[in-house]
Order: structure tokens, then sequence, then C-alpha cells
């Protein structure tokens, strides 16, 4: 069975990126009841925008619905519910029992149990299933053996994370930014507490050094993992980062398609082609998290966490026109007069630029692109689309 | 409302019963953590039979995140249990709520997940389960548990509101891995107690962190009392449990009596109430939209 590929997608650009570069769904948050409150989260009519782009491709919106909701946060979800339903939206994820026995008043909308619930046993994947929920996001806690166990037993559809950011703590039960800063958790507000640094001591003696007792984990990075885990027949493999650019959701999404097409027509490639191709984005250190079993010091972030993208973002196509074959240019990062840069689509046809001939919007030559955000104008002889990338070459 | 305290011996039943315990909570030694001391079977079996008898009530806490490999532990955990007389089985994962009631246990489940159960819809959502009852969650107002306890009347609602609460409970080794990853011998962490975080931000704030084969926990630098609250929250309160962790036996033993007897009370916070405060009781905290 070919699973599906679920993206993350902090706004509607991002959400057209995502499905453009390969997700066969996306999940997104609205302006209510969703956790990772920075994640400019959509509105009713983004949303309802965001689920016809979507459809058109034959592809799906879930839109989560997260939080751990406390008596302030009852009122308006029946509502809510209903537009999301009445606009096409496929799926609600879930936490809170009060938002799955809402949610199954409407049966249009299909309810996924988000991770926050920490499901780790095939018992409690179908306790939930008996509940009316249709799929568990698993806990990120589990590893490939354990997720082939649960689905021998249970008819109820899995979603596992296979990219990005970790909870250290089982995920609903951390109240650390809640005692730290006075931001909830699990209304939104996670301040990150688990990835401070530090100072151990046992006993009043000092063991670290210099603050480098740390509890979080790499980011997750499954490339290797895909074909157990598409044999392991889980419905959906998610990968994290709503609140991720727009860069980097195309070019993880893109590696993982491909890797997952590539594992399905038996013409895998060598697993450095797709990991590479992650390097162009990621910034994070990561590994293979608990899918591979039990950790070790290996799999935690200790010092820098930070590494740099192999490739930088500088643009990205908006418009182009195919008898001047002039290219309309968003600029996201600096770039010039006789860089190189790889041209990065959806069909993976990377071919090289020269930046040349660049133009403002009124037509004043530009040597320097470095002005954010800045609309720019340049001959591009390739023919090129809207969302088609431009990224410096090293 | 029912005093429930954490057994270490049955040589303490007695005297913990006397300053007025009325439920001893054991550790099982398969499905329990964040613990220092668990009983094997044939112990709580004991302790069922010993604690009947002098009109108490056992609860076992299981308290673990229920993965795929541990089902036929809890499995033969449960029908062990259904064979006894327990009176109610404390658990942190719905794994144990789904599995209890083949065993004719479900209504001795109290579903204790410590955050989670944070609003007023959640208690009708457990009883259509028939289960004995939920505990609130441990970050939410005062205000927030009266409307939960006001709302609701049908199934047991109880608290956790004495002693250090924690904070993170992760699969991961994280002090193993900090050694490892300094290339020194790990210490034997085995109920080792004494092992504290501070945050370069926070230097007053010494949080305890506590590891054992099911992962690691994080505690509040703080330990909670609840002596006023829950003279406000008692009419909605069926249990009312006194946490034991990091608690030396005299100051544990004296705070027992001091939700029993008001003298007690001011003995109790004369001695010790330096280091207890509020909890999130008064803090409510930032939500999304006011960040």
């Amino acid at each position: 069975m070919k699973p599906e590929l679920l993206a993350p997608a902090g706004d509607l650009e991002r959400l057209k990126v995502a499905l453009l570069y390969g997700a066969d769904a996306v999940y997104i948050g609205g302006t209510q009841f969703s956790l990772r409150f920075r994640a400019s989260n959509f509105t009713l009519s983004e949303i309802a925008a965001g689920v016809k782009f979507a459809h058109a491709l034959g592809k799906k919106v879930y839109v989560t619905a997260n939080i751990v909701m406390h008596n302030d946060d009852l009122g308006g979800l029946d509502a809510y519910l209903s537009d999301l339903e009445k606009m096409g939206v496929d799926a609600v994820i879930a936490s809170s029992p009060y938002v799955v026995d809402r949610a199954i008043q409407h049966p249009r909308l299909a309810i996924h149990l988000s991770t926050q619930q920490s499901v780790a046993s095939s018992v409690l994947v179908n306790f939930w299933g008996k509940m009316g929920v249709s799929r568990v996001v698993l806990a990120r806690e589990v590893s490939l053996e354990e997720i082939k166990m649960i689905k021998s037993a249970t008819n109820v559809e899995l979603e596992v994370f296979i990219h990005g950011g970790m909870c250290s703590s089982y995920s609903g039960r951390c109240t650390l930014s809640n005692d730290m800063t006075n931001r909830d958790a699990n209304r939104g507000g996670c301040a990150h507490s688990c990835r401070w640094n530090y100072d151990l001591y046992r006993y009043g003696e000092l063991l670290s050094n210099g603050a480098d007792f740390q509890m979080a984990s790499k980011d997750l990075q499954t490339i290797r993992i895909i074909p157990d885990l598409i044999v392991s027949g889980v419905t959906a493999l998610k990968i994290e980062g709503r609140m991720k650019s727009l860069h980097y959701i195309a070019t993880v999404v893109n590696a993982y398609r491909r890797v997952i097409d590539d594992t399905l027509s038996h013409h895998l490639l060598p697993w450095n082609e797709y990991e590479n191709a992650i390097a162009k984005a990621e910034n994070r250190k990561t590994s293979s998290g608990f899918l591979v079993g039990e950790l070790s010091y290996e799999q935690q972030l200790y010092q820098q966490g930070i590494i740099e993208p192999s490739q930088d973002f500088v643009g990205v196509i908006l418009d182009y026109d195919a008898i001047t074959k002039i290219a309309t240019i968003g600029q996201r990062n600096v770039f010039k007069d006789g860089d190189t840069v790889e041209l990065f689509t959806p069909d993976n046809r990377n071919e090289l630029l020269i930046i040349q001939n660049l133009q403002d919007a009124d037509g004043n030559p530009v040597k320097i692109a470095n002005h954010a955000m800045q609309i720019l104008r340049m001959p591009i002889c390739q023919t090129v689309k809207l969302y088609d990338l431009l990224r410096k070459v090293p | 409302m029912r005093i429930v305290v954490t057994l270490h011996s049955l040589l303490e039943m007695k005297q913990m019963s006397a300053l007025g315990a009325d439920v001893f909570l054991v550790n099982s030694d398969c499905l329990s953590t964040k613990t220092m001391k668990c009983f094997s079977k044939m112990d709580i079996a004991t302790i069922i039979e010993e604690a009947h008898q002098i009109n108490k009530l056992v609860y076992v806490n299981l308290n673990t995140i229920i993965h795929e490999p541990d089902i036929p532990i809890l499995e033969a955990f449960l029908s062990f249990l259904a064979a006894t007389n327990i009176d109610g089985i404390v658990c942190f994962d719905l794994s144990v709520v789904a599995l209890a009631e083949q065993y004719g246990l479900n209504d001795k489940i109290i579903y204790q997940p410590g955050t989670m159960n944070t609003n007023s819809y959640d208690p009708w959502f457990f009883r259509k389960l028939k289960i004995k009852g939920i505990t609130l969650s441990k970050d939410i107002t005062l205000a927030e548990l009266i409307a939960i306890g006001e709302n609701y009347q049908g199934m047991e609602i109880s608290l956790v509101g004495h002693g250090y609460s924690f904070l993170f409970y992760s699969k991961r080794l994280l002090l193993k891995s900090y050694f490892e990853y300094r290339g020194k011998p790990v210490p034997n962490l085995s109920n080792c107690d004494g092992f504290r975080l501070i945050e370069n931000q926070r230097p007053e704030e010494m949080y305890p962190i506590y590891e054992d084969g099911f992962g690691t926990h994080i505690f509040r630098s703080r330990k909670l009392q609840s002596f006023n609250e829950v003279k406000v929250m008692r009419p909605y309160l069926s249990d009312f449990f006194v946490d034991r962790m990091f608690i030396e036996d005299e100051e544990y033993y004296a705070s027992i009596g001091a939700y029993k007897d008001e003298t007690n009370e001011l003995l109790f916070l004369n001695r010790y109430g330096n280091s207890y405060d509020s909890g999130f009781y008064y803090q409510k905290n930032k939500e999304r939209d006011h960040i």
C-alpha cells in the first residue's frame, strides 16, 4: 500500500508548495484550538482556499484542533467544526475527548487523534477507534517493531512521524514550559524549555560542564527507514514543522516523495542522494529517533545544534511570461549578478542558471538583490512556473 | 474525601492509618515508574489483606506509558488484580482503561494522566467508560478545578495536591545519556533522589530529575501544598493524593496528619512551609492567543 505523505503548512503559500512538491495531504492550524501558535495560523477563508487548491489536485487538508482544552476553550467549537465540514476539510486532528465527541457530530469530518495523546499500544489505538477516531497518530516514542506489532492488531489507520522536531517528553504530558515561563505547552504556548541548557548536580555537587546538560533530541530523519515503514502498512507518513520555511517544506517533502515513489517502483537511489537533497535545507542535527529501537546519547542534542544548510534559498518564481521569457522572482535571501543558482522544481529538473540582467519591478538594473522580499525580474530561457525555487550553488 | 498516601513498607501501615490515611497507594514492580519503593504481586496481595483488616483501602499505581510489548505484562497484572480485592487502579495510560473491562476491573480505574483532564467535559467522557474516577490535571487553576467540580457529580474526582509535581516524563534515559556523552562512568541511578537541574536564568530553582528503566522525570523545584485549597475543594473530591517522591519520612508523615487536623497543619507549615508553594492554583498559564 502506498502511504500518504503528509506535510505541514504554516500558511497558504506553504500549503501550495507542500502539495506541488509531492505531499498527498497537508495539515494546517486554524486561528482557534490549534497548537503551534506562531505557525501563521489560517483564517477560515484561507482554509477554504487551501481546501479548494488541494482538492483540485486530488489531495487532502487536515486541520489541527489539538490543544488540551480548558473550560475557557470549549466555546465556539461546534460552529468552527461546522465551518470546517462545510468547506470540505477532510479531517480534524484532535487530542481532547471533547473535540473527538463534538467532531463525531460532523460525519463528513474524519477524526484523527493527535500525538498529544501519546498512543503507544494497539489496545489504545483500538480504544480510540471505538470512540470514533479513524486515524491515530502514534507517539514518537514507538519503534519500528512496535509499529508493526500495533498494525497487526488494528484496522484503525496509523500515522507516524518521519521527519522534524521531536518533543523530548511524551507529548501532552509536559508542563516544563508552564512552570518555567507561565506559557501553556499543551495550549500552543510551549517555550521549549527542554531545549535550554542546564547544570546538573548530585547531592549538591556540580557534575556538568558549563551548563552542558540538555534534554533535547536531535530532529527526526528517516530516509533509510521509509521502505520498512511502507512494508509496515502504516497509512500516513508525517513531516513535522508548521513553522518551517517554504524552502524547507519544498525540499523535505520532495525528498520523501522521491524515496517513497522510488521504493515502490524498485528504483531506489543510493541513500545519500536523498539525504543530500534534504541537507540543502536542513539546519538541525538529525537522527532516526526511537524508530530503530533504544536510544543512546548519540540521538541527544548536546552543544550547538544548528548546522548550515548546504544551499541558500534565494528566491521563488512568482510568474513567468512564456513569450518574453521574463520571470518574476520574489527575493528570499541575498544573491547577485553572476551567481550560479539551481532551479529547484517539483519535478526535480534541478537545472543551473546564471543570474544576469536582473531588474527591479520598475525595470531598473539590480546588481545585488539584497532587499528582503523584493520583487525582481530576470530573463530565463528555460520555462519556469509559479513556486519553482532558486537556491544558490556553493 | 479520602487521603491517599504512598506506602513504602507494611510496617508503616498502622502509623499512617493513625495519622489519617484512608488509602494506601502501592507501586508495582512491573509497570510503575518514578517510585522509590515497589512491591511484588505477593506483597501487594498481603498489603490488601492487611489494609482491609484495619478498614483501609489499597490502590495500585500503574503510571507508565504502555507500549505494545507491555501489553502481556499489563494483562498478567490485571489478571492478578482481578483475583484480589484491590480497591483502585491508578493509571497514567488509557491502555489500562481499555483492557480493564476484560478483567471486570473498569470500576476500579482512576485515570491519572497528570495533565489532560482539564475541563468540565472530561468527567462526562470518562463516565461513559464506567470507570471509578479521574484525577484532575496538576496544571490548572483552583478556579478551574472548582468549576469542574461544581459542574459534575456522578463519578469520583481526585487531585494530587501535595508533593513534588512532575513536569516532564521522557522515555529517554537522559542522565545515562549525559554521562555517556561526557565519557564518564554512569553512576548507580537506581533510586537516586539526589540529582537536580538548574537553569542559569533561574538559579534559585533546583529541579529534581530522576531516571529509572521507564525513562526520565523532572519535577517542580518546590513542593505543592493544598491546605487552604482542600477546604474549598473537599465537597468535590473523592480522593486527595499526598505524593511522597523525594520527601523524607518524617516530613511525609507530618503532612498526612496536617490534612486531617488544623493544629497539625500549623505545626507542619511552621516547620516545613518554606519549601512549599501553591503550584498552579493561582497561576493562570498564558494560552496561545495571549502570547
